[in-house]
């Protein structure tokens, strides 16, 4: 057998024991034939026994502790808010929108805003009396906001009314004067 | 978000403009009776005092929650009378109610927390005071 690489390829397979029976007694008759392969063959099964032992020992080197454990995390960790955020702004439309919404944001919030008008107390918008001409409505206002219409005598600009026009249902004069509301011009 | 904006802005201006308010009205009998004062009434009698109307006693005739419709009148009875209110329409910020009850035709601007006391013509040695006061 000479050593051409169809040779060699054949010896190395047969050192691997992957060579079917009647393969192997070709080389079995060729290794007793020839000195030179029997040396090649012990050549390379020291060498497959070398490379072995080497590949155990760097094996037994590699601290395979939690390497499932940084595997899985590596794949099924999520982005944090600031990355997904990151990439957000990297789309073209979402800093353009983000800017409309801030803009319409300071729009409302910075806008002058009409003072809504205060909806406490009672205000009397008219008032009307069918009664005798010295009989006058007036509008009392109380503290809290209350409208008290009343008929009253001769109403004056000094506001002591007597608040009673009525014989016989007339209330007591009161020690306090009463400040009236007088209808003002254009609400009657 | 203006659009959102708008919808709401009209949809507040809409309920103020067409919603029905309920409006709680009380007949009170004042007089210089034996003193009395009806639950409820002590406010009203300080107001009174304050305003320089003093009565000893405030006795509570009837009292009713009416809810008033844009332009649709409401009745109260009172003892030989009825008062009519009528809730006026548009837009207001608080409700606008034309009342007429003789001897008295008025038109009040309800607002919260207040009242507006009309005075309903004598009865019984008193007057008759209708008490209007806007629900919330």
């Amino acid at each position: 057998m000479s050593l051409n690489p169809a040779t060699l390829q054949l010896l190395s397979a047969y050192v691997d024991g992957e060579l079917p029976a009647s393969d192997r007694q070709t080389v079995e008759r060729a290794l007793a034939a020839d000195l030179r392969l029997r040396e090649l063959e012990q050549s390379m099964r020291g060498l497959g026994a070398a490379v072995r032992a080497l590949s155990e020992a760097e094996v037994a080197k590699v601290d395979f502790t939690g390497l499932a454990d940084r595997v899985l995390g590596r794949v099924s960790r999520r982005p944090s808010v600031l990355d997904r955020f990151r990439e957000a702004m990297r789309r073209p439309w979402l800093p353009v929108g983000g800017l409309v919404a801030v803009a319409a944001a300071a729009f409302f919030v910075l806008r002058p805003v009409e003072q809504p008008p205060s909806t406490a107390g009672v205000v009397v918008q008219s008032v009307t009396a069918d009664a005798p001409a010295q009989l006058q409505p007036v509008v009392l206002k109380t503290e809290s906001g209350d409208a008290i219409i009343w008929l009253v005598e001769h109403p004056d600009a000094s506001g002591n009314h007597r608040a009673t026009p009525l014989p016989n249902d007339k209330p007591t004069q009161a020690p306090v004067p009463a400040q009236p509301q007088r209808p003002r011009a254009g609400e009657l | 978000m203006i659009a959102l904006t708008s919808v709401l802005t009209l949809g507040v201006t809409a309920v103020l403009a067409a919603g029905p308010v309920k409006v709680e009205t009380q007949v009170v009998h004042a007089s210089n009776g034996a003193p009395h004062v009806d639950p409820g009434l002590e406010k009203m009698r300080q107001g009174f005092e304050k305003a320089g109307l003093r009565f000893t006693s405030y006795r509570r005739l009837s009292e009713q929650t009416l809810t008033l419709h844009p332009g649709k009148p409401a009745e109260v009875a009172l003892p030989g009378k009825t008062a009519t209110l009528t809730l006026q329409p548009g837009e207001h910020a608080r409700p606008h109610v034309a009342v007429s009850v003789p001897p008295l035709q008025t038109t009040v601007e309800l607002g919260t927390d207040a009242s507006a006391f009309l005075q309903a013509g004598p009865h019984d040695n008193g007057q008759l005071v209708l008490v209007l006061t806007a629900k919330k």
